[in-house]
């Protein structure tokens, strides 16, 4: 017994796993609450994962706003499938929580005034959106949180959690990247803030992935909607140039034209053309580029003066210089190619939280973009997801502490933590095996481009998930000469792991919904789909259940609800598929 | 995928950007003295390094994404601009 125990042990009373906006807010709510609080991250706290790379749109309602009309608005757009409780619940504490941030001190855009000026979030009339300064934000957290005494780890990553021997969550096995020390953390409550399910090196934010998804999928713990977990943006070109500005471009004037130069949206969504929702307007660059009509260029021909301008304020030169230096040539006199990505990018699917943020297993807890958003249904306006890390972080890290000091943290079996360091060590020891990035770049090639994710099908799906199976064996031979090869391996295992639970939804879900298309059943189906999709693990097989949404119960009802109807994504690519030209 | 470009000759080995690379790309050296790109296939593209830098010794090159799959390498779809 315990011949392979970890290098070191640590006692804490709340352990927060991830230090992004979530998971900060969970700390020093913890704090704030007597909780010895243990802040782990593998990257660094205030400069991993998404937060202080975010754009900085806020929701920020301010006192005087009808936050029912915002309500309403939210659920109309989100198909009715949002938790409304967790909406209203929403609102109300962010309402409180922008005033905390804004005596925090971060820039926050303000008028002449002083008062917070305000922008109208993407396709909502009276939802507004603040714009902050996340980098400052996160530095500001982070002095906030050791002010308040909470032990902050940086470079540990969390490999497993731990339960104790009346199942509930009591803690996890980390590991130290830069040293290479393994160690025990004891805690009465854990909770996950890991971020969005992402695939490396599409995104910015390699660090975020799947960890924290994979933790609670193995500890036992519900996931939602996980078949959501595609999404897309025109943020990429791919050839020659990086230009992660699609928005910002749109509102300088920017038109998409096809091949012919012609701005196809229109005969898509004759109203909002290239502002549609996303999937929408991929899509249809798909049925063009499909149909011959490629390729699809972004024309900044007309753009206002403003857009150098405004893309150097919001990120620095970067952006900019791709027009100005002539990386991007000539973009005043012709147009510029542009593709979309269509991967795993996700807020819509993930850990399914109760109104305190607690897992379905006890103990844990979970806040930020690792959960499912339950405030928002197919759609989150801009802005909902740093505005949800606040609230979701701050009820998590007030519950963990609570549970912790009534019925945390039992004893846990050496046996649990050896099997983990065994898998971490055999890794290491492992001279002849495959390299990490082999898998991501695998990874990378399964994704392929939005023909291959966008467009599933059963054959597609089956195809998808026998290759996964395929990857998951060669992770058994993967080594790592150091741990930081160590890690990337087990953000590989990881990846995959939930990966795999998102195409068995997707195989379990004989309909198409918004962003979620089959081709064999391209309709959605709202007499059996219209509904939460619950996952849980039994073995190695997923079990799937639908949970009916209590619209009943629920103050915003649908006018009326067609019991079927041709999805979006499926209306778009009709010519493609199906030889009919859209209207 | 981007490139971490960092100038041995203006680094003064404050070690910041160590501290704060969100992917552990930038490491210092043994003595401590100098920062050093320890992976480079890893670097993310965050530019947090760059705009840390005190003495401006560090350039990401991320203009490539040709970790990406091209749809229109894919489909055999020529640019008719010439980009
Ligand atoms: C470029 C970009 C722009 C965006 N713009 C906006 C916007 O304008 N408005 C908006 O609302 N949303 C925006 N988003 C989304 C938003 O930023 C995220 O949803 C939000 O910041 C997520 O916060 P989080 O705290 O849940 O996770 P993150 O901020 O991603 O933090 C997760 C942390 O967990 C750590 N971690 C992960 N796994 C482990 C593990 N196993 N062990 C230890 N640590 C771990 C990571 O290192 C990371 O620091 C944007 C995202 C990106 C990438």
């Amino acid at each position: 017994m315990g011949t392979l125990s970890a290098d070191a042990t640590i006692d804490a009373d709340v352990l927060v796993i991830g230090g992004g906006l979530a998971g900060c807010w969970a700390a020093l709510r913890a704090c704030e609450s007597g909780a010895r609080t243990l802040l782990v991250d593998k990257g660094y706290v205030s400069r991993a994962g998404c937060s202080p790379l975010s754009g900085g749109v806020m929701t920020a309602p301010l006192p005087g706003d009808d936050l029912d009309v915002w309500a309403s608005e939210i659920v109309e757009r989100g198909g009715y499938m949002n938790n409304q409780d967790w909406l209203d619940a929403f609102l109300e504490e962010q309402a409180g929580l922008v005033q905390e941030l804004d005596r925090m001190g971060p820039v926050i855009v303000k008028d002449a005034k002083g008062d917070i000026r305000r922008l109208s979030s993407r396709g909502m009339l009276s939802v507004r959106c603040l714009q902050f300064n996340p980098k400052d934000t996160m530095t500001l957290l982070r002095q906030r949180l050791e002010q308040n005494g909470c032990k902050i780890l940086d470079r540990v990553h969390v490999a497993e959690l731990l339960t104790d021997a009346d199942g509930r969550v009591a803690g996890a096995v980390a590991l130290r990247t830069r040293t290479g020390e393994i160690l025990t953390i004891r805690a009465g409550a854990t909770v996950i803030t890991s971020g969005p399910f992402n695939i490396k090196g599409r995104n910015m934010v390699d660090n975020v992935g799947a960890d924290g998804h994979a933790l609670a999928w193995r500890a036992g713990a519900d996931l939602s909607d996980m078949e959501f977990a595609f999404g897309g943006t025109f943020s990429l070109m791919q050839k020659k140039y990086k230009f992660p500005a699609y928005n910002i471009a749109l509102g300088h004037g920017a038109q998409l034209i096809n091949a012919a130069g012609e701005r196809f949206m229109k005969r898509y969504d004759p109203e909002r053309m290239e502002r549609t929702e996303l999937p929408q307007v991929i899509a249809a660059f798909l049925n063009e580029v499909l149909c011959g009509r490629g390729p699809v260029y972004i024309d900044l021909r007309h753009a206002d003066d403003h857009l150098v301008d405004d893309l150097r304020a919001v990120r620095g030169a970067t952006w900019a210089d791709e027009l100005t230096t002539g990386r991007i040539k000539d973009y005043r006199e012709r147009p510029v190619l542009i593709e979309p990505q269509w991967t795993v990018w996700s807020h819509r699917c993930g850990i399914r939280i109760g109104l305190d943020c607690s897992a379905s297993v006890p103990g844990l807890y979970a806040a930020g973009s690792v959960t499912k958003i339950e405030a928002v249904g197919t759609h989150a306006s801009a802005g909902v997801p740093v505005a949800f890390c606040g609230v979701a972080g701050s009820r998590a890290g007030r519950a963990a502490a609570e549970f912790a000091r009534h019925s945390g943290g039992g004893a846990i079996s050496t046996d649990q933590i050896d099997s983990v360091v065994e898998r971490l060590q055999r890794t290491r020891a492992n001279k002849a095996g495959e390299a990490p990035n082999a898998i991501f770049l695998a990874i990378r090639d399964l994704l392929g481009t939005p023909l291959d994710c966008m467009v599933l099908s059963a054959e597609r799906i089956a195809e998808i998930r026998r290759q996964t199976a395929s990857l998951r064996a060669r992770c058994d031979n993967l080594s790592a000469p150091d741990p930081h090869e160590l890690l990337k391996a087990e953000e590989a295992r990881n990846f995959l792991e939930a990966f795999d639970v998102s195409m068995a939804a997707a195989e379990a879900r004989p309909e198409s919904r918004e962003s979620f298309y089959r081709k064999d059943y391209p309709t959605t189906d709202n007499q059996n789909w219209f509904c939460w999709h619950l996952a849980k693990r039994n073995g190695d097989r997923a079990e799937f259940r639908r949970e009916r949404i209590p619209l009943d119960r629920y103050r915003r009802k649908p006018p009326q609800m067609p019991e079927s109807h041709m999805s979006p994504i499926g209306r778009n690519l009709e010519e493609a598929l199906h030889g009919a030209r859209v209207a | 995928m981007a490139r971490v470009l960092l100038d041995e000759a203006i680094c003064n080995g404050c070690g910041r950007c160590a501290e704060i690379c969100p992917v552990d790309v930038l490491r210092m050296n043994t003595d401590g003295k100098l920062a050093i790109v320890a992976y480079p296939d890893d670097c993310s593209g965050c530019h947090f390094c760059v705009q840390e830098c005190p003495v401006h010794c560090i350039e990401i090159d991320d203009r490539r994404n040709t970790d990406g799959v091209s749809i229109y390498d894919k489909l055999g779809i020529v640019d008719r601009w010439n980009n």
